[in-house]
């Protein structure tokens, strides 16, 4: 289905849906998605709903779709030239495709870290306050107020509270992706997408992470991209098995990693194939 | 996630020493009840001396699967696999223990003396080596049908077990003289369930292991499903 242009709340800056109080409900549902670099279809009739406050994990084997899918959660895949979307994505019940809808915006409400740490060459400070600065803050108080909140919540405040002012390069590799987090956590985004966040670093630093995000998802939702099974079963409320482009299976990370309805899903994660 | 022909191989030698564990174990169970039928020490001392190949078998297949847990960290079919084979291996040598415990008692029955044996008490070592084949063979086969029918089969024994036992404290307290050999053939009726109840236990993993369906602690067919 081609996105319709009809009349939705529109997703820019002055006109922001407020969220619904009931935080069972999805906060993102996805209808009939289709996807195509060119002409070949990298996703096909893609039906989910990704529930608020939870983490959300994505698995499958390489090129199955499961990054693609997650950059459509954001609006970052038309930054590729000769994409297409067919399909809704409704965040907060507007479809992030729709007419008028603002992909800075977009990208604002909903955060993404990559998946090898990529600090700008600033100061820990700086990178923090970064996101906040382009949007206009310009109080030294308030700049501190939200590059001390972001660092809390990313657990790296207490390692870095005395050498804000230094590079940002200076950190280690597990350092550098929890100031990531913390960069994108400052622009109070309400969902955090994360394409596979450890897979650079090392056990430690990725426990680190793990923590981090069943920590996280007490104010954000977050949706996790990973090759590494044993942290989709830790870390994620959620699975969802994607395949050649498809949705094969999603349910309860317990249900999924037990006893999977789907055989694909079962050969996938016991690593019969892929 | 497992590294695949290798961690396959691996699994596989698991289930083969576990059937091996087995075979043992039914072994056992055929030659406690013949040593019952015929009062024969001499086979119920060879059962005892057996049991501890048993043991150390149980130590060894319960490492090997903790060993796998650890390093592979599988998942689905193969997490139920290592799980039910771990606690399979604990029902298969308290079957062996109940071998042993058979076993103890054709020895005490034989120094007693006092007639042949209550038929009842034969028919109930059948029925028992019966589940106890066909609950290894379920699991050998991953059989859910065969599982479930002998699942269904416990109550057979349980209550032979309970006829058993009134019919032995009306005829106790009828002829005290016969208090000892009664107590002894109450204790064989109660081995034999006890390995009815272990057998269940092995069918119940392996509807666990094929299909992820937990029934333990259900007595309901709602559990089982139909026949």
């Amino acid at each position: 289905m081609v996105v319709a242009a009809q009349s939705r709340p529109s997703l820019a800056q002055q006109d922001l849906p407020a969220p619904p109080a009931d935080n069972a409900q999805a906060i993102i549902q996805v209808r009939e998605l289709n996807f195509f670099y060119g002409d070949v279809q990298a996703l096909s009739d893609i039906n989910l709903d990704i529930a608020r406050n939870q983490v959300t994990a994505l698995i499958g084997p390489s090129g199955c779709g499961k990054s693609t899918f997650l950059r459509l959660l954001n609006r970052m895949n038309e930054l590729i030239p000769g994409t297409r979307v067919h399909g809704q994505v409704l965040f907060e019940g507007v479809d992030l495709y729709g007419p008028g809808v603002d992909p800075v915006e977009v990208r604002r409400r909903v955060g993404m870290v990559f998946q090898k740490p990529n600090p700008f060459p600033k100061t820990i400070y700086n990178n923090v306050a970064y996101g906040p600065r382009l949007y206009g803050v310009k109080d030294r108080r308030r700049l501190d107020e939200a590059v001390e909140r972001s660092l809390r919540s990313a657990a790296l405040w207490e390692e870095v509270k005395d050498i804000l002012n230094t590079s940002a390069l200076g950190l280690s590799g597990g350092q550098q992706q929890r100031l990531c987090i913390a960069r994108a956590i400052a622009m109070e985004p309400e969902v955090l997408l994360m394409d596979e966040p450890t897979s650079a670093l090392d056990p430690l630093a990725t426990s680190r992470i793990e923590e981090l995000v069943t920590e996280l998802k007490r104010r954000y939702t977050v949706v996790i991209v990973t090759h590494n099974m044993q942290q989709a079963a830790r870390v994620s409320d959620v699975t969802a098995f994607f395949y050649l482009g498809r949705l094969v299976e999603m349910g309860p990370t317990e249900t999924i990693f037990t006893r999977p309805r789907e055989k694909q899903t079962e050969q996938y994660i016991t690593g019969r194939f892929g | 996630m497992p590294g695949q022909s290798h961690f396959q191989r691996q699994m596989q030698q698991v289930k083969q020493d576990l059937l091996k564990m087995a075979g043992l174990v039914e072994r056992a169970v055929y030659e406690a009840s013949e040593a019952l039928a015929r009062l024969d020490t001499e086979l119920a001392e060879k059962v005892i001396t057996a049991d501890r190949r048993i043991d150390l078998m149980q130590n060894e297949i319960e490492e090997r699967c903790i060993t796998l847990l650890a390093t592979q960290q599988p998942v689905a079919v193969d997490l139920r696999f290592l799980s039910a084979v771990i606690k399979i291996t604990g029902h298969v040598e308290r079957i062996g223990d109940q071998a042993v415990n058979l076993c103890d008692r054709v020895k005490s029955l034989a120094q007693i003396g006092g007639g042949d044996l209550p038929p009842v008490l034969m028919l109930m070592c059948k029925i028992a080596r019966e589940m106890n084949k066909e609950c290894l063979d379920a699991f050998a086969h991953q059989n859910v049908q065969l599982a479930t029918a002998v699942w269904r089969r416990d109550d057979e024994l349980d209550e032979f077990n309970r006829d058993f036992l009134e019919e032995m404290i009306q005829s106790m307290s009828c002829e005290e003289r016969y208090l000892r050999r009664g107590v002894d053939l109450i204790l064989c009726s109660r081995h034999l369930e006890r390995i009815g109840d272990e057998c269940t236990n092995i069918a119940e993993e392996v509807i666990y292991l094929v299909e992820g369906r937990i029934i333990r602690h259900s007595d309901d067919e709602v559990a089982v499903g139909p026949l």
